[in-house]
């Protein structure tokens, strides 16, 4: 071969729409954000536990679960983390923090955005309260972000 | 009788966008710029079982040695098979569905004798029979970029008609 260098880069890009479906429980959630604002988890008779998002059985003791509450929609950040970088399928623009909230009432973390607050300010164990979007359209993105709260 | 409430199941549309890049490699890169620059269709060919590999590759996927010498094709030959597409699939590419109809056809490319799969432009079930000859049609200068859709697709020759 001769000494030429022939390589060259490709740009590319794959593509895959695909369809979701949240099915019974997961709608009743989305359902829920969309028409009342409310954010709605489910309770374990056995084990008392509270799930978010809710769930049809417990994680814990495979029981069934058939009794929503209403959780939130107060919460205390239990994690996070700030992310500085840019992909097409993040919801808003860098930088913004990611963070476990551990909403009044619940036993598992929702995994949401925080914001109207810098990163450098997020603390753990801080209070925060949801923002809804205006148009609502039964994603957890109806729910803008969470701020913070007193 | 009370109506039951029907519950109001959610169905999420999503696209997964994966943007990405990568390197052709000195023997992809030679083949895909004799198309880019020159409309060209090269090849190699195996010292050790005189193969050709279309598209080259830097070792024969027979002998495992690796392949230097490098033959040109001929931009035409003959349809040795093909396939009609009738039905749209997503082309995982772009995300979006394939127009149909379309044909690919693999074509066993003068001057050598390794086939290239690319598409014909006829898509009429009656006009194409394996044996018949086709030749390739490139985009117009400053429009190639380096890719094996250079060619646009391979022109069915009626009149030179079936071997």
């Amino acid at each position: 071969m001769s000494e030429k260098n022939w390589s060259f880069e490709v740009p590319g890009k794959l593509e895959v729409p695909y369809k979701y479906y949240a099915g019974e429980w997961g709608s009743k959630f989305l359902a829920a954000l969309r028409d009342n604002m409310k954010i709605m988890g489910s309770k374990c008779p056995t084990c008392n536990k509270v799930f978010i998002p809710p769930r049809s059985s417990c994680e814990q003791c495979f029981g069934k679960i058939s009794e929503w509450v209403e959780i939130g929609p107060k919460g205390k950040v239990t994690s996070f983390c700030v992310v500085n970088y840019k992909e097409p399928y993040l919801p808003v623009e860098p930088p913004f923090v990611l963070a476990l909230i551990r909403l009044e009432g619940a036993d598992s973390d929702l995994t949401h955005i925080i914001s109207e607050v810098s990163p450098e300010n997020v603390r753990i164990g801080m209070t925060v309260a949801p923002v809804f979007a205006e148009q609502r359209k039964a994603s957890i993105l109806d729910i803008k972000y969470f701020k913070p709260a007193g | 009788m009370t109506e039951e409430k029907k519950q109001d199941l959610v169905e999420i549309q999503e696209l997964v966008s994966v943007p990405h890049s990568f390197a052709t490699g000195p023997v992809m890169g030679r083949f895909l710029s004799e198309i880019r620059d020159n409309k060209r269709i090269v090849a190699n060919k195996c010292p050790k079982c005189g193969r050709t590999q279309l598209p080259p590759r830097i070792v024969c996927a027979v002998c495992h040695v690796q392949v230097d010498d490098w033959i040109e094709l001929q931009p035409r030959g003959e349809i040795t098979s093909y396939d009609m597409i009738f039905i749209p699939t997503l082309n995982p590419l772009t995300g979006k569905m394939r127009e149909v109809p379309y044909t690919s056809a693999s074509i066993l490319l003068d001057g050598g004798d390794a086939t290239l799969t690319h598409f014909l432009d006829v898509t009429d079930p009656k006009k194409v029979k394996v044996g018949m000859r086709c030749e390739a049609v490139f985009r117009p200068d400053g429009e190639r970029t380096g890719s094996v859709m250079d060619i646009v697709y391979f022109r069915v020759l009626t009149e030179e008609g079936s071997k």
